[in-house]
């Protein structure tokens, strides 16, 4: 299975994708999954638009990207946190 | 590990107003006490009316956590209000909902990826209803820093200590 490029977006890409990111992290370990994370801004999701294969952001998406996008904001707000890590298991393992 | 100041000088009780006021007053805040570029309060307000910071809670207390970028910031430091009466604050992620928040937690990081640690135990800090409650029937300054110091990881940050 190829590794996935899962990019992490927030507002400013330094206080919640880093939250986001760790438990990201986390997941593949557990799952033994090999994922290439990357961080960063959403004004900067333009540049990887045609290598990443998910994207998982705590912000509002306005454009329209050919990979899936996954709101992430249960990882902070713990609120359907469970959906939101099934959603993005079933994306790494496909 | 990075630290974060947090002193009583950083702590608003029983403040009021919309959601641009109390930003605005919390961000000069932190220029005053030079932790901060003036630039950051301009920072500040963009980025909530782009990025909005709301969060919904599993409690009846809903939190926003304002922040914007690392060149604004001259010290990490972390600035808190609980507000008298809920302001509205727009969602996290979302175009067209809004929250009423009664706690800011309004962040100054000067590195991006460090403070994995605070902002872990930021979030669960607002995923716990008890210690929200606890923080937002805070009756000093003293007790809301003494409450913040006690669950998140600001390291030698004691109050006053810079």
């Amino acid at each position: 299975m190829a590794k996935k490029q899962v990019l992490v977006a927030c507002g400013a890409g330094i206080a919640t994708s880093t939250v986001v990111n760790s438990a990201i992290e986390e997941m593949a370990k557990e799952n033994k999954i090999d994922v290439n994370l990357i961080q960063i801004k959403i004004a900067e999701v333009q540049s990887y638009v045609d290598t990443a294969d998910l994207l998982v952001t705590t912000a509002m998406v306005k454009t329209s990207y050919p990979f899936p996008v996954i709101n992430a904001r249960s990882f902070l707000t713990g609120i359907g946190l469970e959906e939101t890590k099934e959603q993005i298991l079933t994306e790494l393992k496909k | 590990m990075a630290e974060f100041y947090l002193g009583e000088n950083l702590v608003f009780l029983h403040m009021t107003g919309t959601c641009e006021d109390i930003l605005r007053e919390m961000a000069e805040n932190l220029v005053k006490e030079d932790l901060v570029e003036t630039s950051f309060v301009s920072g500040i307000m963009e980025r909530e009316k782009d990025y909005p910071t709301g969060l919904p809670t599993n409690s009846s207390i809903s939190v926003a956590i304002p922040h914007t970028d690392i060149e604004h910031v001259k010290k990490n430091a972390i600035s808190v209000a609980v507000l008298k009466e809920p302001a509205a604050f727009r969602v996290m992620g979302e175009a067209s909902m809004e929250t009423p928040v009664s706690i800011i937690f309004m962040l100054a990081m000067k590195e991006s990826h460090a403070q994995l640690s605070l902002l872990k135990d930021l979030m669960t800090f607002l995923q716990d209803e008890g210690t929200l409650r606890d923080l937002y029937d805070s009756k000093t300054k003293e007790e809301v820093v003494q409450l913040i110091d006690r669950k998140l990881s600001l390291t030698a940050s004691k109050g006053g200590d810079r």
